[in-house]
């Protein structure tokens, strides 16, 4: 039973209040003490959570390549088989911060995959590889990092591009590649800061022959892997850069979900136990034969109300 | 990375999910934050002699 002392106001709507933001039902119905508790709490534990995963913890579907096809998530067209993440389930209990990962399930689900053109010029840093064909079967490969800078061949876009790559090999040698050709980039919205990128660059002495190719990553803007889906190529590298770090911040963010949903539940239900000030029951003494009951004790209060 | 450190992660996380916990559970403030540090004390007791056990059986 709901206690009277307790301003429930319209409970419903509380409760889609608590369901929007932690503490957010207890705010609207000015239980300020307990609203500060369940939103310092349960929102520090969520931020602690992303932060310890590079804000990375929480999406709500996996995505599977198709293995016949040779490419990686990032590089297939089309939308790929996807399941949820079960994690996803409890994260979501948190409410608003978690929606931008059901908005990103949809952006990615009408995604059209890879793109094989540039609309405008590309500037950002690469890490990567550079793939030189040699004269025998097999390449030479060597791994870069620096700065790529790429615009299509025709003004509005084009899948031919030229550009340049500058930066360091990994023996610590200066790199400058002039690049041209077909390019092909990652899809757009993808749960990983990291783009994919091929793109081949040609024999200086005839600009018509490809003779290797860069491949690595770019970057990808925040509003396009923020919550969205990711492969378990992505979650590989997730684990394999931040170690037992990502586990941790997983079980933060599915901890914090659990938590609001006892908020959510308080908001329109009421403190589970009781409101606090009742006394402890006793041990059936006035029960006992031959005990007298003591005149000057108040009869207790039929729900506990003062 | 993590090393001894995770350790240390239980202590503020044990705070937030008590005193998470027993505002579910109660509505007057000071028997949230009475019983808040009552579960706060007894589950770092039991992690420390979990801890303990563990420690004695890895040395």
């Amino acid at each position: 039973m709901k206690d009277p002392r307790i301003p429930f106001r319209n409970p419903f709507v509380a409760l889609g209040f608590a369901v929007l933001f932690p503490g957010g039902g207890h705010w609207y119905q000015g239980r300020r003490f307990k609203a500060t508790i369940y939103t310092v709490c349960i929102l520090a534990i969520f931020i602690w959570g992303m932060v310890l995963g590079n804000l990375q913890p929480v999406y709500s579907q996996t995505a599977h390549a198709d293995p016949s096809r040779g490419f990686t998530v990032q590089m297939e067209k089309g939308r790929p088989t996807m399941s949820l993440s079960v994690g996803f389930v409890a994260q979501a209990l948190i409410g608003g911060p978690a929606f931008p990962s059901i908005l990103q399930q949809e952006r990615f689900r009408q995604d059209p995959g890879v793109v094989e053109r540039l609309d405008g010029p590309l500037e950002s840093d690469f890490q990567g590889v550079i793939r030189v064909r040699g004269t025998r079967p097999g390449s030479i490969t060597r791994a870069v990092t620096g700065t790529i800078q790429l615009k299509p061949v025709k003004e509005g876009g084009s899948s031919l591009v030229t550009g340049t790559l500058e930066g360091t090999y990994d023996d610590g040698t200066d790199a400058k590649i002039d690049l041209g050709g077909e390019i092909r980039l990652g899809r757009q919205v993808f749960g990983s800061p990291r783009r994919e990128i091929v793109c081949s660059f040609m024999d200086p002495e005839n600009t018509r022959n490809p003779v290797g190719a860069v491949e690595g990553t770019v970057a990808r803007s925040f509003i396009n892997w923020f919550q969205a889906p990711r492969d378990n190529l992505e979650l590989d590298r997730l684990h394999g850069t931040l170690g037992s770090s990502f586990d941790l911040a997983s079980v933060f963010t599915w901890i914090a979900g659990l938590l609001n949903l006892l908020a959510i539940w308080d908001a329109f239900e009421g403190p589970a136990y009781a409101y606090g000030d009742e006394k402890p029951e006793d041990d059936d003494d006035e029960d006992e034969p031959g005990k007298v009951k003591d005149p000057k004790q108040p009869e207790p209060v039929p729900g506990g109300a003062v | 990375m993590m090393g001894i450190s995770a350790i240390f992660y239980a202590i503020p996380l044990t705070a937030f999910i008590c005193l998470a916990y027993t505002a579910s559970r109660f509505e007057l403030p000071e028997r949230i934050l009475k019983s808040a540090f009552v579960m706060f004390v007894k589950t770092l007791g039991g992690l420390v002699l979990l801890y303990s056990v563990l420690w004695m059986f890895s040395s």
